[in-house]
């Protein structure tokens, strides 16, 4: 009889110590999730910084054009051109910085080292939500995604309720996605004309403005000047293909970091919770975000 | 309908890129470095006019708006038409105005 009830008491210990086990797994994969959103914010705003830097590119391209275009340079007036930066930037710079304040709360609210990250996370998470609401032209998808009201934030900022942690992170972040593929292929045209008109207008310009001996060393052709200046042209058009290329795939490289993201919030939502499965999906975003930085 | 008009008023402006070096040729033997600035403060307000365009939310309900896309889409079209022709410098120019003008009321109402 006393045998019995020992090996009772040893299952019930190790089906505790397997409970225990997987949730301390679950809230780790909660951490692990918001260190995710941390980095994928983290990259989101590097590119709209990047988009931001595109004006000044283009203010110097554009002035370089102007000043070479004129038949008499000497009348030229620099600087010419005026930095002119796309108008919606700001605001959504601001709101994806809320939203990387939210991560970064709720990666301290899941390793469990601060008494106030409860309260943290709440203040983040209303300012990224009333942030976001605010946005002058925020898609009619995000507003539909977007939680209906804050009292779903009262159980997720407790530390330990991972399920409710994710349904709203997930939510939340999947309104910023329809805000960020809003802004793609604006960013994409915005690209193209920068470069493209600088390459175009560099292959309209006359023979005379070009140095032979510095265009030689550009050029390692064995053809003469006029033939090097077209190869030189004709590289100016391709470093700008690769260029917009590279930014491209910077977009669509975090694009894709950030739909995981929400698909790992999706799938931590999930019970039981396929651990591997998610952690696939992290690791995933990891390697992503690293072959960006590279 | 609007990415139409924007994909349209790109291409202007690349038909402008492709011909540069005759505009800017033909704005000088007219007018000297004054046509060729005139004619060259035209093409940026163009450029900076499309990038306004397409980071701004168009409300296509508002009649007005959509009325003056359609005379924007329209110019635009003959605007590309007429640098690719290069017979009549002078018309391309008049239509760069006014695509500039109605482009710049669709701005001044969003």
């Amino acid at each position: 009889m006393k045998k019995i009830y020992n090996a009772v008491c040893f299952i019930l210990l190790i089906s505790l110590l397997v409970q225990c086990y997987t949730a301390r797994s679950i809230v780790d994969l909660g951490n692990k999730t918001a260190k995710a959103g941390s980095s994928v914010t983290g990259e989101i705003l590097k590119c709209y910084a990047l988009m931001g830097n595109q004006a000044f590119v283009d203010q110097r391209q554009q002035e370089m054009i102007r000043l070479l275009s004129y038949p008499d340079p000497r009348r030229v007036m620099l600087p010419a051109i005026r930095v002119r930066q796309l108008k919606s930037l700001p605001a959504k710079i601001n709101a994806f910085t809320s939203l990387q304040t939210v991560y970064k709360s709720f990666e301290t609210l899941t390793d469990g080292t601060d008494k106030d990250a409860s309260r943290d996370a709440m203040t983040s998470l209303l300012n990224s939500y009333f942030t976001i609401k605010k946005l002058p032209d925020l898609p009619h998808a995000a507003q539909q995604i977007l939680p209906g009201a804050t009292s779903e934030f009262t159980v997720a900022t407790q530390a330990n309720k991972v399920k409710e942690q994710n349904e709203v992170l997930g939510k939340l972040s999947a309104a910023y996605l329809e805000i960020w593929k809003k802004d793609l292929p604006v960013w994409k045209e915005y690209i193209d004309r920068i470069y493209l008109d600088y390459a175009k207008a560099v292959y309209a310009l006359p023979e005379s403005r070009f140095d032979p001996q510095a265009i030689k060393k550009l050029v390692n052709q064995p053809v003469n000047t006029k033939y090097q200046i077209i190869f030189y042209k004709d590289k100016v058009q391709q470093d700008a293909k690769q260029q917009i290329a590279t930014i491209n795939d910077e977009l669509d490289q975090t694009t894709y970091a950030f739909e995981t993201l929400i698909q790992s919030h999706q799938a931590v939502t999930q019970r039981p919770v396929s651990v591997s499965a998610v952690s696939a999906m992290l690791n995933s975003i990891n390697s992503t975000l690293g072959a960006i930085k590279k | 309908m609007e990415e139409v008009t924007k994909e349209r008023l790109s291409k202007a402006i690349e038909c402008f890129d492709n011909h540069r070096a005759v505009f800017i040729q033909y704005a000088y033997r007219h007018g000297g470095n004054r046509a060729v600035s005139s004619l060259l403060d035209k093409y940026d307000a163009l450029r900076y006019s499309f990038f306004d365009l397409i980071d701004t939310e168009l409300d296509m309900t508002n009649p007005q708006l959509a009325q003056l896309m359609t005379e924007a889409d329209a110019d635009a079209v003959n605007l590309s038409a007429s640098i690719d022709n290069l017979n009549q410098i002078n018309t391309s120019i008049a239509l760069l105005d006014k695509t500039l003008n109605v482009v710049g009321q669709i701005l001044a109402i969003v």
